[in-house]
This record gives structure tokens, sequence and C-alpha cells, in this order.
């Protein structure tokens, strides 16, 4: 294992940060740590850095037992914090070498890392541009250039993309998975669903300082008694019309809001059928049907009772 | 490694031109407005020669002798018609003499009708004169030999010979002051590295943190940086000072530099320091607590016409004016200008460089934690 984590407590008086946290991340994995604002998700990370002290429990790295003075293991790691951790003073290629350089003594190797972790981020054409000249999204993949430039085994991103324009998003995320197609294990933080859907392998999914769920996205999504949505546009439904829908055998949930018509089915496949016929019977036009598998969102919402953005 | 450290230090201080401007360039321009302000502070203050009458049925060519020897760049300060009681008191009257001196016996009495410097002079004068002849009096009547009491006399004289190559002057007070504050300034350049380099107080910090190097040398790499550039920043405003503004700083410039060097080194550790204290006061609010600190110090060092507050607090209060930071350094530029010993100025020194060293390893003690409770 990359990261151990046992029975992890962290107190900042009497409000509990994490509560018994215990985690696993073998090597090559990328690991989505999810969770609303103020779950725990940073301190988790911190308290595995040495950063923060805590109360109980142990971090293993590496196989090693960390503290502030491991070097040996602090050589191995990246980290992007969630802050734009940049000197607005340093050019782009100034901060990148900067930060290299706390890692990498060899001037030659290190112009060598800089040149590919600009190239990888995609900031060949702003490397004499300073912070303030850069847009949000270019900044943000400033900010990762710098905790990556020194070719880490472990990374830890904390919400990379927060106020991110989809093209450097996707440019971030591509960047992710190339970093761990190279052998990096990554651990990524973030409340956007989408991005752990796409990039992650394993999810654990934190609230109040706890895992209250951990798996690979199917898992996840098995754990839940949400299977598929079944969406339709439809111009009036009325109540007792809504009631019946949610009567027929295998519909889970019913929701209107006006024009699409959201059912949460067991099976479509089964399901379908009734529900067509039922609105044909009724005589209510639809339109757009479309089916959507259960989100991490629906896992997130089903577990805790409330939405990851809360 | 730690060159690395040291060469982007550098390059992020020099090229941060707020700071550079706060701590350079405004004080640069605050003392062309003192120059506008105290130009003529001087003037007002220079001895003029003046008439003075004596009164006396005596011989007084010795005290007329002593009294010669005060001198301005025209000659004599003063001179001595000799009159009688009421010539001397009419005279006075119509203000065609300042004051006049009145032998009677043993006894001699000064009477002027006004109170300026020259009148101030006088006074003074006759004081020191009264105590070199009660002196001269004690050391004869003892049986010491006449000879030696001429000898400490005349190092008496070489000490007026000497002190005579400067005369005070208000605006030179006020700069020396100034390039206090501006040295205490420093602290902002302290209190940066703290912020960039504690993982409690940026993101930066965070990264710095968690790179494989010894936190202190980290901080050492910061520190150098700084003082090299500060320091030289520092030369810079003493420069303009002396060559632009033609304040006299006299003559001691190798104890110029080196009270230069200690207080801006005492500047960045208590700069360093108040960055340490706490990380729940924000980067802002800390520069303006520094900022409120060191401008009610420059207050307490007479920078703002106060001087007559800084006097008292060295009469009554000396204690307080060891502990003001701009007060020990613009002090040091006072004693290095005016006094003739340099005793004062080592005392003054060792109070700057014992703050210093209780900073550094205040700063030592914050350092060495590299956990923290809060992020």
């Amino acid at each position: 294992m990359i990261i151990e984590i046992q029975n992890l407590v962290k107190r900042y008086g009497d409000f509990v940060a994490l509560n018994h946290f215990n985690l696993s991340v073998k090597q090559g994995t990328i690991l989505g740590l999810l969770g609303p604002n103020g779950s725990g998700k940073s301190t988790a990370i911190h308290c595995m850095l040495s950063l923060l002290t805590y109360d109980r429990g142990t971090v293993k790295l590496f196989d090693e037992d960390m503290n502030p003075t491991k070097y040996d293991i602090k050589r191995r790691i990246g980290i992007v914090p969630q802050e734009i951790a940049v000197f607005a003073e340093l050019s782009v290629v100034e901060n990148i070498d900067y930060y290299c350089g706390l890692y990498v003594k060899d001037k030659k190797q290190r112009k060598q890392y800089v040149e590919e972790v600009i190239q990888l981020v995609g900031l060949e054409k702003f490397k004499k541009f300073h912070p303030h000249q850069l847009s949000g999204g270019l900044k943000r993949r400033l900010n990762i250039a710098c905790g990556i430039s020194h070719k880490p085994e472990l990374i830890f991103l904390d919400e990379p993309t927060v106020a991110v324009d989809p093209q450097s998003r996707n440019k971030i995320l591509s960047s992710i998975k190339e970093l761990n197609q190279q052998g990096a294990t990554i651990v990524y933080t973030t409340h956007y669903m989408e991005e752990v859907e796409i990039l992650c392998d394993r999810v654990v999914i934190i609230d109040q300082g706890q895992v209250i769920a951990e798996g690979t996205k199917e898992e996840l999504k098995n754990m839940i008694r949400t299977g598929e949505k079944l969406l339709l546009e439809i111009p009036s439904l009325s109540q007792q019309q809504k009631i019946a829908l949610a009567a027929i055998p295998g519909v889970l949930d019913v929701d209107y809001d006006q024009v699409t018509l959201t059912l949460n089915v067991a099976n479509t496949k089964d399901t379908l059928l009734p529900i067509l016929t039922y609105l044909e019977n009724e005589q209510v036009p639809y339109a757009n049907l479309h089916t959507q598998e259960a989100t991490l969102n629906d896992v997130f919402l089903e577990i805790t009772g409330k939405e990851l953005r809360d | 490694m730690f060159w690395h450290l040291f060469y982007y230090r550098l390059k992020i201080l020099i090229t941060n031109l707020p700071l550079i401007f706060w701590t350079m360039v405004f004080p640069i321009l605050l003392g062309l407005l003192f120059m506008a302000a105290f130009s003529n502070l001087d003037q007002a203050n220079l001895l003029n020669q003046s008439a003075i009458g004596i009164v006396s049925e005596e011989d007084t060519s010795e005290f007329e002798t002593m009294l010669s020897s005060l001198q301005t760049d025209e000659g004599e300060l003063f001179t001595v018609s000799h009159l009688s009681k009421q010539e001397a008191t009419t005279q006075l009257t119509n203000d065609k003499i300042i004051g006049y001196y009145e032998f009677d016996k043993a006894d001699i009495q000064l009477f002027i009708n006004q109170n300026h410097i020259e009148q101030t002079v006088l006074s003074e004068f006759l004081s020191q004169y009264l105590q070199i002849q009660d002196k001269v009096t004690v050391l004869l009547n003892a049986g010491v030999n006449p000879e030696e009491i001429y000898s400490q006399l005349v190092a008496n004289e070489d000490f007026i010979t000497e002190a005579k190559e400067r005369s005070f002057s208000q605006s030179n007070f006020y700069f020396f002051a100034l390039l206090g504050m501006t040295i205490l300034n420093g602290f902002i350049w302290g209190l940066g590295n703290t912020n960039d380099q504690q993982a409690n107080q940026s993101a930066n910090g965070i990264r710095i943190c968690l790179s494989p190097r010894n936190k202190f040398v980290v901080s050492f790499a910061n520190l150098l940086a700084s003082f090299v550039l500060f320091y030289l920043q520092s030369l810079v405003v003493l420069g303009v000072f002396h060559f632009i503004y033609r304040v006299d700083f006299g003559s001691n410039w190798g104890w110029i530099f080196l009270l230069i060097a200690i207080g801006s080194l005492n500047a960045l550790s208590f700069g360093t320091l108040m960055g340490n204290f706490s990380s729940k006061i924000s980067f802002d609010q800390k520069i303006t607590i520094g900022t409120t600190l060191t401008m009610a110090m420059s207050f307490l060092a007479g920078m703002m016409g106060t001087e007559s507050i800084k006097y008292w607090i060295s009469q009554n209060l000396p204690l307080l004016g060891k502990i003001n930071l701009v007060n020990l350094i613009s002090e040091g530029f006072y004693q290095l200008y005016y006094y003739q010993s340099l005793q004062p100025f080592y005392h003054n020194l060792l109070w700057l460089a014992g703050f210093t060293i209780v900073f550094f390893l205040s700063n030592v003690y914050f350092e060495r934690r590299v956990s923290y409770d809060h992020l």
C-alpha cells in the first residue's frame, strides 16, 4: 500500500474533524476523495502529510510511518493545494523552476523536468507570463505544474479545478490521467462528481470526518436502491397521474419539475412499457425519452441525504 | 540548494514594487517634505553676534578672555562693553545690549530681558565659569600643582573646540529619526518571509513545508536575501539623504554602516517574529499593527516635532527609550554625529543587538515546529 491510515482522529477543541478515519490506497490508483465542504477532506490530506498534528491513529506512506522530517518520503510526494500557491513576482517558468529546485538539485535535469511539465499542462505559450497575466484556468494549470514538476510517485490534488473554464478543466483532467499512466498514484479531492466519474478508479465518500462509503464507482452504485433513471419531457402532469405512475411495479420514485418527468426505476426493461402505456391511456403527450444510469451524486444523496455541493 | 532559495528570494523581493515603494521611495519622498518644512529651522537657531555689557569695578579680564572663546563664523559671539549700572539698565531696556553681567565681589549676576538662544548661552557660560572657578579654588586649596590644573582646563578647551565643528541641527535630528523609522519599516520584509515559508500562513508555505528541505535552511536563505537587499536599500536612502538632501551624518561612516546593518537585521527579525507570533491574524492586519507600532515609536523618538517628548522620556522613563527600536537607531545616528565619546553609542548599539538576538532566538523557537495544530 502506498497510503495506509488507521483510526485517525483530529480534534479542534470540541469539534471532531476526523473521526477514526481509515484509508488504504494501492500503488497506481486514482483515488477520489469525495465530500461536501467541511467534511474533512483537506484535513485528512494535511494529517497524512504531517502538516497537521493529530490526536490518534497511524499514517504510513510507502510502508513507513510518516513524520515531518521524513525527507525521503517527502521527496516522493507532490501536492497541489486548493489555493493557488505561486509567487506573483515570478514568471511561469521561474515558479516551476523554484519549486522543482526544492527537490531536484541537478540544473540540467531540472530544466528538462520544467520543460516536460510545461508541455504536460499546456503552458508552452505562457512561459514568460507572470501569474497576474494568466486566466483562472491557466493559473490552476500552473499550480498543478508547480506541484508535479519533480515527478512525484504520490500526488495529492486538492480541488484543482475550482472555478476553471471547460477547456482548462479538460486539459487538467487529461494531464492527471497521463501522470497516472506514467505510474503516479493520485489522491484527488473534489466535490465535482463528474470529474470523479471520469478519473477515479476508487472512490471514498467522506462526511463529518468519517468514511461513509468506499469502493469502485460500480460498487458504490450497486450499494443504493436507485437503478436507472427514465426521463421524459411532458407539458403537464396532475398529482393523481404522478401517484398512479409511482404505483406502477418497478417504479421507485417519481419527480416532475413542470417540464421533465424523472422516474427512478429498478429496471428499465421491465418498467418502460407499462409507463408508456399509462401515459398513452391518459393522453399525456411526451417527448425526448431517454434513460440515465445512477450517478455518484445519487449515491451521495442516498447515503448522506444531502447534495454533494450543499 | 541554499543558493537556489537565496537567488529566487532575491528575485521575488526585488520585483515586489509595492514593497520597494513603501520601504524605500516613500521615506525618500517624506525626506523631501522634511527638507521643505525644516530648511529654515536651522537658520532660526543660528547664533548671531550680540552686544553685552559688564558692570564691574574690578578687573574682569580673565572672565572676558574665556568669554571671547565663544566664536561664530564671523568672529567672537559677544562684543563686550564696560558700562555703569545705569547705562547697562538703559541699554538693556532699549535693546542695545542683550544682557549684562554684574560683578559684585565674588558673585556674578546676569541680567537679561528676553529669553532667546543668545541669552541661554550667556546663562550657560556663567554657570560653567562659576563651576570652573570653584573647581580651581578647591584644587588650589588642596595643593594641586597649578600646571596640572591648567592641563585639565586645556583638555576642556579641546573639547569645546571639537564640539564647535558641529552645530546643533534640528533638521538633522528629524532626518535621523526618519532614517530610524525607514530601517524599522524593514519589518514588512520579515513579515513577508514568514508568510511565504509557514504552512499555516499561505499555500506557498504549505508547498515549502512539504518539500524535503530543512525549514531552517529555507528561513535562513530568505533572511539572508532580504537582509542583503534591505541593507543596500537603506544605504540608498542614506545616500539620498546625505548627498542630495545634504544631511550631515558626521564622519563615523564605519559605525554608521554597522548601525544600519544591525538595525536592518533587527527590523527583519522583528517582522519575522510578528509573522510567527500568530496565524489567526491576517498578513494585512499584521502590516497594519506593525506600521502603527513603528509610527508610535517614531513619535516617541521625536520624529514628528516631538523632541520634547523624547527628551522627557530620556530623563524620566529611560527604559522606554531603550525599548523603542526607532529611538535606538535614530539615537545611534545622533550619538555618532554629536558626541565626542563613542561610549553612549556602544551602549545603544548593545541594546539594539540584544533585541536582535532575542528576536532571532524567538524565531528559531517558533520555526522549529514542523507540524501545526491548525492550517
